[in-house]
């Protein structure tokens, strides 16, 4: 019954958004100045566009072409081979990504945000991967921000940050039909179209969908069943006008459904559906106070949780999030380059079904301001300072469930001031060399469900569990100190990037689900806590280059060691085993070619075992049981035709080493090939 | 022995930082074709792209060459078309066009083309970093090692020319 409880609070896992973060800078024409520049540019460090070389923070730019030669059917599948990036896989369309150690599934301390609107969910506090409604055929860049990142972003980007860009229909235009068929009954298809008159207005229509064979299921619980025909179908339509040369008005409305198993919260393979739906609207204007921005959306999410056997079908709860976002860039003097920005954010979430977990709502308001100052000391040297003040009030409408320690009096009192701010210091010595010396504070709220759950379930024996939101929680603190430097290697046509950073993190959160209660007869109460520190050391070594023969490669170490002191047992009381949780070792390669017609990759990734943890479900109770995972590699290969200038026909192979891969406490995952033509119109 | 004084003057010139600047390059005009997409009333279609030069200097002569050859009968760059316009500096104010392009080696006579461009109110484009510094020519740009944008604000705005923000935020402003 337990389980079942849990899994019903599961259940009201909702799709959370935006926290306050600045706005996508529009008015950035990206295209144009990379063109110009002869490199990807980014507004991802400091909300100002810049060359992601002088950046002061630590980001790699994935590219369009990259996206398109790893031939990943989705995002987390380009992510598995950047280095500093643990992807973990738990579906066939389920992964957990984590940066900066401190893995775990429902992620909470990584953002993700897609043309700087939050993806990221805030009812439990975790990026639900298969449900960003963006086809990767439309993505520009993915920028992959390691370390803090909250003064910048807000809430949420504790421990790094991924800002999704899609191509911009008033100056690209984007013309894609994408189909695929594959091994394990797999169908892909995406199409992105767009309608312009070049530089005064455009709007890209994009809608896509995959459908496959969930991995083999037979390690899994038996307590549970399972989606074998996981699908995701999505669209957006993406519009922007010029009115004037200094002014710009955008429109966005997406639209995803998709049903797929995932790693629950309580560790526990569930089978989820999601509905979700966004409209963004801005307004950009580039006046002689600089450059203005605001935007205003509208996210508003249904997630359901299929249980057989806890008897749930089709639990749905809901999420809305409302967010104003407005800042002005620009600069004093020739050498000075600020940001101030102010935000308003309202987040609700609520479920009315018989396995309610807030019994009315759980709502909370976020107000923030924040600041840049970029000074360019001298043309080498650039100190970069941003900081961001958030102030988090939560109310509920209606009382507390008998048992719940807090009324709803405690929950009228919650509220917190959380400060965050990134120095950072670049010095370009020489056009070969970058040094960066980066401080910087991320701030993790508690989600809605650690601070507003409000449940009760009746147990045998006349006992009562509650588990509850615990409102007087403090938000997590990571502070982060960071040395990184890059150095062009012209004779060998690389670029070699480092970076040396500890991290410690204050105040770890925790559901309460996920913790022993106490009896407080008849009342058994679990109780949302902080469960202690942290500390992690990590480094990272990448080499990246290619030559004029069409010949590119990447070879990247990481190393992730990870110390906490936690103030609950570890497994199998609670599932938490941060030392061992993250591969502390991990190396990506890859390899590529592109001659005449043909383009040829392979991309492999090699990392140390780790430790996850999956809950054992027996009549004699339930309890978090580890799971070693052996050190594995990931071997992915990608060979292309282009046919005519039009179309090209790829296959692409996944997981290519073994049949059969153990990678985590899910399902093994299975070799797979997908055939694919593209024609770009 | 003045022969020689000379030849010791050109020498030093020439092992001076500054002093000898490689020709115009096709990456050049790339770049200073993007920054005129970058002005306040940002440049499109044709633009007649005036090359200032002095004939009897040689590297502006090989710079007004080269840039002649690049462009050829107009060379297109995102949504502008360059098309070169040949400016001897003696004959700049009779010679309308839609932007300068101020070839290196001209020295202090490079005043005379800020003269213009201020009276015109129209745009100088150089890959002579020292005349922009000297406020000759609004925008220098670099292409080698990597790209380098330099505005001269004064220049700038006392040729009436204005830049999109986004833009001044990846530049050098003196």
């Amino acid at each position: 019954m337990k389980l079942q409880q849990r899994l019903g609070l599961v259940s009201a896992a909702v799709l959370g958004m935006a926290m306050a973060r600045p706005v996508h800078a529009q008015n950035v024409d990206y295209g144009a100045l990379e063109q110009m520049f002869g490199q990807p540019v980014t507004t991802s460090a400091t909300g100002s566009p810049q060359l992601a070389s002088q950046a002061p923070a630590d980001m790699q730019i994935i590219t369009a072409d990259q996206i398109r030669r790893s031939g990943a059917t989705d995002i987390p599948g380009v992510l598995r081979f950047i280095a500093g990036v643990d992807v973990r896989t738990y579906g066939a369309m389920d992964s957990e990504v984590s940066i900066g150690g401190f893995s775990q599934v429902y992620n909470p301390r990584l953002l993700v945000l897609i043309n700087g609107r939050q993806v990221y969910q805030d009812s439990y506090g975790f990026t639900a991967w298969n449900t960003l409604p963006v086809q990767l055929a439309d993505i520009r860049q993915i920028e992959v921000v390691q370390g803090p990142a909250s003064a910048l972003f807000g809430f949420n980007a504790a421990s790094g940050v991924i800002n999704i860009i899609t191509y911009d229909p008033l100056t690209d235009k984007t013309d894609t039909l994408n189909l695929g068929i594959g091994s394990d009954g797999t169908y892909a298809g995406s199409l992105v179209a767009t309608a312009q008159e070049p530089g005064k207005a455009g709007v890209t229509v994009q809608l896509g969908g995959l459908k496959t064979n969930e991995y083999s299921i037979h390690s899994l619980p038996s307590y549970n069943s399972y989606e074998t025909r996981p699908y995701e179908s999505s669209y957006a339509i993406d519009g922007r006008a010029k009115p004037s040369a200094h002014t710009e008005v955008s429109l966005e409305v997406t639209h995803l459904d998709s049903a797929a198993d995932s790693q629950s919260i309580i560790y526990v393979p569930t089978k989820y559906a999601y509905r979700t739906n966004s409209y963004k609207g801005g307004f950009a204007a580039d006046t002689a106070w600089g450059l203005f921005n605001i935007q205003a959306y509208l996210n508003k999410d249904q997630s359901s949780l299929t249980l057989p056997m806890g008897g749930i079908y089709a639990s749905p709860s809901w999420n809305q999030v409302s967010v104003v976002q407005a800042n002005d860039l620009f600069k004093l003097g020739t050498t000075n380059a600020v940001r101030i920005g102010i935000e308003y954010r309202a987040n609700r979430e609520w479920d009315d079904t018989a396995h309610s977990s807030f019994n009315g709502s759980a709502d909370y308001q976020d107000y923030a301001m924040s600041g840049m100052w970029n000074w360019q000391i001298t043309p080498k040297l650039a100190l970069t300072n941003a900081v961001r003040l958030d102030r988090l009030v939560m109310h509920r409408g209606t009382p507390t469930v008998a048992g719940n320690p807090y009324t709803q009096a405690d929950y009228a009192h919650t509220q917190f001031t959380a400060p965050s701010f990134n120095t950072g210091l670049v010095w370009q010595p020489t056009n070969n060399d970058t040094l960066r010396l980066l401080v910087g504070r991320g701030v993790q709220a508690p989600s809605q469900v650690e601070l507003g759950l409000n449940s009760a379930t009746p147990q045998a024996g006349g006992i009562v569990l509650v588990n509850a939101g615990n409102p007087y929680l403090k938000p997590s603190v990571t502070m982060n100190y960071e040395i990184d430097y890059d150095r062009v290697l012209a004779p060998v046509e690389s670029t070699l990037s480092t970076a040396f950073f500890y991290s410690t993190v204050h105040d770890l959160l925790s559901y309460g689900g996920n913790l022993p209660g106490v009896l407080n007869y008849p009342y058994y109460q679990e109780i949302s806590q902080n469960v202690g520190n942290g500390q992690v050391f990590g480094t990272k070594l990448v080499l990246t280059g290619s030559d004029p023969s069409g010949l590119r490669w990447t070879l990247g170490y990481t190393l992730d060691a990870v110390r906490a002191h936690l103030t609950v047992p570890g497994p199998p009381v609670t599932p938490y085993d941060y030392n061992n949780a993250t591969p502390v070792s991990a190396v990506v390669f890859g390899l590529g070619y592109t001659k005449d017609k043909f383009e040829a990759d392979l991309q492999g990734k090699w990392q140390s075992r780790y430790t996850d943890i999956i809950l054992n479900v027996s009549p004699a109770g339930e309890s978090y049981a580890p799971k070693t995972i052996s050190n594995f590699v990931t071997l992915n290969a990608r060979l292309a035709y282009n046919v005519t200038p039009h179309l090209v026909l790829a296959v692409t192979g996944t997981q290519m080493q073994s049949n059969q891969t153990i990678v985590s406490a899910g399902p093994e995952v299975a070799r797979r090939v997908l055939f694919t033509g593209t024609y770009n119109f | 022995m003045r022969k020689y004084l000379l030849s010791l003057v050109a020498a030093v010139l020439l092992v001076m930082p500054g002093a000898v600047k490689a020709q115009v390059t096709a990456k050049d005009v790339q770049v200073a074709a993007r920054v005129l997409t970058f002005t306040s009333t940002p440049f499109s279609g044709t633009v007649k792209l005036g090359i200032v030069y002095d004939p009897s200097v040689a590297a502006s002569n090989a710079d007004e060459q080269a840039l002649t050859g690049i462009l050829g009968s107009g060379l297109a760059v995102g949504g502008i078309t360059l098309v070169p316009v040949p400016v001897p500096i003696a004959s700049i104010s009779a010679t309308p066009v839609n932007a300068y392009f101020l070839t290196s080696g001209l020295g202090a006579a490079a005043a005379a083309v800020q003269a213009q461009a201020a009276s015109s109110k129209t745009i100088c484009i150089t890959t002579d970093l020292s005349a922009t510094k000297a406020g000759y020519c609004a925008v220098s740009v670099q292409s080698v090692p990597q790209v380098q944008i330099t505005v001269n604000k004064a220049a700038a705005t006392a040729s009436n020319v204005g830049f999109a923000s986004a833009f001044l935020m990846m530049v050098t402003e003196i």
